[in-house]
Parts: structure tokens; sequence; C-alpha cells
């Protein structure tokens, strides 16, 4: 179903946009830490070490260490498989969410030319959704178990490790429950209909994610989708 | 500060920490974590703007944790974020001293470097006793030769060896003599080495004196300080190229001018130090780091050169780095111990290597747990194999 059901409203639209500037707000005060109190000197220092080696090494390290995974398949292949899985799923599902919004902005201010033609063709489309959503969901389901269950593990778990792993089961479970009520999820199908609830967790889905993740990612170990990728273009992939 | 947010608590490196294997419950990922949040506590946005800064109280066990570090980078190597530990942990004990955190011990052992210029407390003037009267060193020449201070005053045959060598290819080459002071390495491995930068850059100018081009190094602790180290006080490249003594030997041995007789057969093991090998290997490249000391062995005859499971970037650290061997004496041995243990599963008659404090701290371990493994170094083991008869 994902964001094409969204309806808003006010105080549901001011929410979400106090979130992302909270989000932008806490992305510049890390930049301003990682420069010692100088955002200049931090994106100077990063982007001398990014390129000491030219431009082909950068977009060598981008595509293999970054973009696939190099030094966890040096490591692992069955943690190599998972990190691909739960990383390309997630950017995957990003890319289409964001086709989504940009359907419901059409929608919203064409309906009956192609805009809204397009958002009615979204509206159709759930396969996508729902294969990757699953993806998440084991994969999240996967990693909060372990951390849960695996004696090892848990002694090494901290609160900030468990909200990460706990957020995205929370962000990708009220989504998956919305879509199974929606009665258009692939497998499930009619079965669990009701489309009330489907709303309701639909809406919930996009609180938590929007609080959980965007609003809290400056702030939590979520600022690793940043800062992985930006140290192992700064130490060339660390090789 | 970058790399301290990256870190994504995957646990690799406490997995593969030898300290933490050890069965101190030490390890990257927390040391970060604690370093972090001080950091966030001092200068971050609630620090700044909502309560007073101040790093917490977590930190002196932080850096009792620190000091328990041997610095081997295995951590750097398994991680999945790339972060460059080594030099953090250096910059992090380097801190601790600022904010008053001094270990007694490396204190004591910094304080005598300084003053000695040497970490064994031995007279200065002594330090060249160990050089053999029948071998000639020039005053100044394009190779130069760094023995450093563990085979000056602890390891003299292993320098001997290696003059040897360096005499039977008739190659011409001076030492700094006694101008030759420690290297700095446990300086700046434990975040102590500003009072001693005087002392290294009237090394780097007396090789430059001497007409050195390439200084060869036996010893795999003072050629990556030279190689790593110097040049951050130096201010930029350093006048000289720095060579291992094995890839010295290689060439030697592919120009013909190193001949061996033939041994009864034997299989040898080759511990990659950790300074010689994975904290190099960005500087000097796989090949001179990993692949020359193994074509040294390779090349002996009557020798089989088998490997550790983990070699290489993932070789196991001997325990004895970082000052952990003058800190914690009992830590380094027990993670010794657990080399020698793997050294007899694999059945090896020699363990190879090319860093005189590995050899020194395992050779401990090995009296210690009763084994008959030879341990020793690549230039002893080819100074050794040697055939007496000059090249032709």
């Amino acid at each position: 179903m994902a964001v094409h059901a969204y309806t808003g409203g006010f105080i549901t639209d001011a929410l979400l946009i106090g979130t992302v500037i909270i989000c932008i707000a806490g992305l510049w005060l890390l930049v301003v830490r990682w420069g010692h109190r100088s955002p200049g000197r931090f994106f100077s220092a990063w982007a001398t070490g990014s390129f000491r080696d030219g431009g082909m090494a950068f977009l060598r390290v981008l595509a293999l260490d970054v973009l696939l995974f190099r030094r966890i398949w040096h490591r692992s292949k069955r943690r190599w498989a998972i990190h691909m899985a739960m990383f390309w799923g997630f950017i995957i599902l990003g890319a289409f969410t964001l086709v989504s919004i940009i359907g419901l902005v059409l929608g919203y201010a064409d309906p009956a030319g192609p805009g809204g033609a397009f958002s009615q063709y979204l509206a159709g489309v759930h396969l996508p959704y729902d294969l990757l959503g699953y993806l998440i969901l084991v994969g999240s389901g996967i990693a909060l178990g372990r951390r849960l269950l695996v004696k090892k593990v848990r002694e090494r778990t901290s609160f900030s490790d468990l909200f990460l792993v706990g957020s995205v089961f929370i962000i990708s479970l009220t989504g998956m429950i919305a879509e199974w009520y929606s009665g258009f999820a692939t497998v499930i199908g009619p079965s669990m209909t009701n489309w009330n609830l489907a709303l309701e967790y639909m809406s919930w889905h996009i609180y938590v994610a929007f609080l959980l993740f965007v609003m809290v990612l400056p702030f939590t170990k979520f600022r690793h989708i940043l800062t992985v990728p930006l140290t192992l273009l700064a130490r060339r992939g660390g090789d | 500060m970058l790399e301290l947010d990256a870190c994504t608590r995957c646990q690799e490196c406490v997995a593969a920490c030898p300290v933490v294997r050890a069965g101190i419950p030490d390890g990257a990922m927390e040391r970060i974590e604690v370093w972090r949040r001080a950091g966030s506590r001092s200068t971050g946005f609630i620090a700044r703007f909502l309560i007073a800064p101040s790093p917490g109280t977590d930190l002196p066990d932080l850096f009792e944790s620190l000091f328990r570090c041997t610095t081997c980078g295995i951590c750097s190597v398994v991680c999945e974020s790339g972060i460059s530990t080594t030099p953090l942990w250096e910059s992090m004990r380097a801190a601790g001293r600022e904010l008053g955190f001094r270990h007694a011990d490396v204190e004591r052992t910094a304080e005598v470097i300084v003053q000695m210029k040497n970490p064994y407390a031995m007279a200065p003037e002594t330090r060249t006793a160990w050089v053999p009267s029948d071998i000639q060193v020039a005053s100044s020449a394009p190779v130069g030769f760094f023995a450093g201070c563990t085979i000056a005053f602890r390891q003299p045959e292993l320098g001997r060896a290696a003059l040897r060598i360096l005499a039977r290819s008739e190659t011409a080459f001076c030492m700094l003599g006694m101008s030759e002071s420690c290297c700095g390495s446990f300086l700046f491995r434990t975040g102590s080495m500003k009072e001693y930068a005087c002392t290294i850059r009237a090394m780097i100018q007396d090789f430059e004196k001497r007409g050195v081009k390439t200084v060869l190094f036996p010893c795999a602790g003072c050629l990556t300080t030279v190689t790593a180290d110097w040049p951050r006080v130096y201010g930029g490249p350093l006048p000289f190229k720095t060579m291992p003594f094995a890839v010295f030997m290689r060439d030697l041995i592919r120009e013909n001018k190193i001949r061996f007789s033939s041994h009864q057969p034997r299989r040898v093991l080759y511990h990659d130090p950790c300074h010689g090998g994975r904290h190099l290997v960005h500087h000097l490249g796989r090949d001179w780091v990993f692949e020359a000391p193994r074509d040294v062995l390779s090349a002996i005859p009557g020798l089989e050169l088998v490997e550790f499971p983990d070699n290489r970037e993932l070789g196991s650290c001997c325990g004895a780095g970082g000052g952990v061997k003058t800190g914690h004496p009992d830590l380094s041995q027990a993670i010794a111990g657990e080399k020698i243990e793997s050294i007899r599963r694999i059945r090896a008659d020699i363990l190879a290597t090319t860093c005189p404090f590995c050899r020194r701290n395992l050779n401990d371990a090995r009296i210690t747990a009763g084994s008959e493994t030879e341990i020793i170094d690549v230039i002893e083991l080819v100074d050794r194999m040697m055939d007496p008869t000059p090249p032709s």
C-alpha cells in the first residue's frame, strides 16, 4: 500500500516537517563536531583524504567498498549476504517510496490527468514493496533476535544497538501489518482485509518512520548510514 | 571524530582482539563508544547549550584499557567501517596524558628513553659494543644500517648476523654509531613523544650528512616508526628510503650474492610482526612487508614454509607491542602463550620472524610452555644457512 494511502492533515504534516528540520539541524551539528567547530575544515579534510589517490580511486572505493561491502566480503560471505540484502532492500524500498511520494504529489496536482493516472497505477503496485518489506522485516528480526537471545552478542549489546535494530523492526512491521490489512498483500491476499485498521497502521508506520528514523538519525547509531561511507571514502577503503 | 561515529558496533574487532582472547573484556568497540561519549559530553550539543561540559566518569577505565592494548591493529583490518584504529589509540593515549592519566611503568620507561636514548637504561656509550671489529663500517655510504636498541643491548647476535650478510655481499654501508638513539617507537605508541622530537630530527640529519639514500632495518618496530612516524616529526618525506632487511636479503639471493648449503628438511613457520606487516602495508606495499621474508625462507634449501591459519594482514599479535610487555607483562605472556600453542598444533620446527621484540616475547613464552620449537629471526636463519664459501 505504501505512502499512496497517506492522507495527511495539518498536525501530521507539521509533525513530519518538524522531524525533517530536526534531522537537518542535527546533521549540521554533526558536521560542526567532525570539523572541531568548523564545518569547512571537515569538508576540506574529507575531500583531501577521499581524492588523494585521484577520481578513479574514489569511484572504485565508492563502488566496491561502499556499495558492494568489499571489506565485509573479505571477512565473511554470510555476513556479506545479510548486509547486501538489508542495504539494497533499504535503498530500493527508499527509492520506491520516493517514487510513491512523487506520484502522490502528481495525483494531488493533476487528479484527472497523467499525474492522477500515474498515482492510480502506483496504488496497484504491491509486489516490490512487499518483497523488500519482508526482506527488511526478516533481516531486522534476525538481528533483534540475536541481540536478545544469543548470550555472547547480548552481553555486548548497548541500548543504542537495540534502539537501531528495534526501530527498523518496528518501522517495517507496522508497514507490513498495514499492507496485510489492506487486502492487497502479496501471498496473503484479501483474507485479512480491514481498511480502517490498514489506515491506522499506515499512520503509525509513517509516524514511527519519521520519529524513530528521520528525526533521530543524527543523534543515534542510525548516523552510521552517513558516517560509514564517509569514513570508507576518506580512508580510501581502509586498504 | 567522524571515525568515532562510524563504528557500527558489529563486534568484529572484539572477536579478533588478542587481548580479549586472553580473557580481558576490553576491545576497540567499547573504547570508541566511551571516547565518543566523552567527546559529546565535552563538546557536543548538550554540553554546549544545556549542561556544563564534563568528559564523564568512565575515562580512567578507558585509559587503563588503552594501556592494555598492544596496538597490533587487527581491529583496523577487520573493521567493516574501515576505521583506522591504531592512530586513534595513540592519539587517545596522548590526550589521556594531557588530561593527567599516566601509567607509572610506561612513564618510567618513557623517561628512561628520553634520558638514556634507549629503553633498557643502558649507558649510551655502550651502544656500539656489539659491532664486530672485523666488519668494515664506512663513515658515509648510500646504504645505512639502523640496528635499534633491542639488537644493540639485548640481541647482539642478530645484529652480527645482519652485518655478516652485508659484509659477505660486499655492500658498503654506514651506521650512526654512538649517535644512534632509540627510534622512539615506545614513545609514539604510548603518546609521549613530544620530548623526543629533537633527537629524531638529529638522526635524520645525521643520515643525510652521511649521504645515505636507503636505510636497512633488521627490526620491524624501528622500521615502522621511521617509515610511518618520523615524517610527522620531520614535517615531510624523509631524505632517504627505508627498507626491510628481508627485502635486501631477497635482492641478494636473486642476484646470486647469497648462496645456501643444503640442510636437513625442517618445517618453518613465518610470524608476521604487526609492526613489520599490517602497520606498514600502506607505506611499503604487500610485496615488501609480507612476501619478501617468505621468499627468503622459501629460497633456503631444506626448509618447508608453512603458514598460520591467520597470516599476513590477519596475523595474530605476539603480545609485546604498544608498551604492554612493559606495563602488563603477564598479559603479554598470555597472548604469546596462545601463539606458542598454535605453533605446537602446526608442528613447526622453527618459527621465523623479522621483529626482535616478537622473537624475545615469543621465546619467553616458549620457555614457559616448554616448547622445543626454535624461535629465530629470518636474518639469523639466512646467516646460519649461508654457504661459507664466497660467491663467485
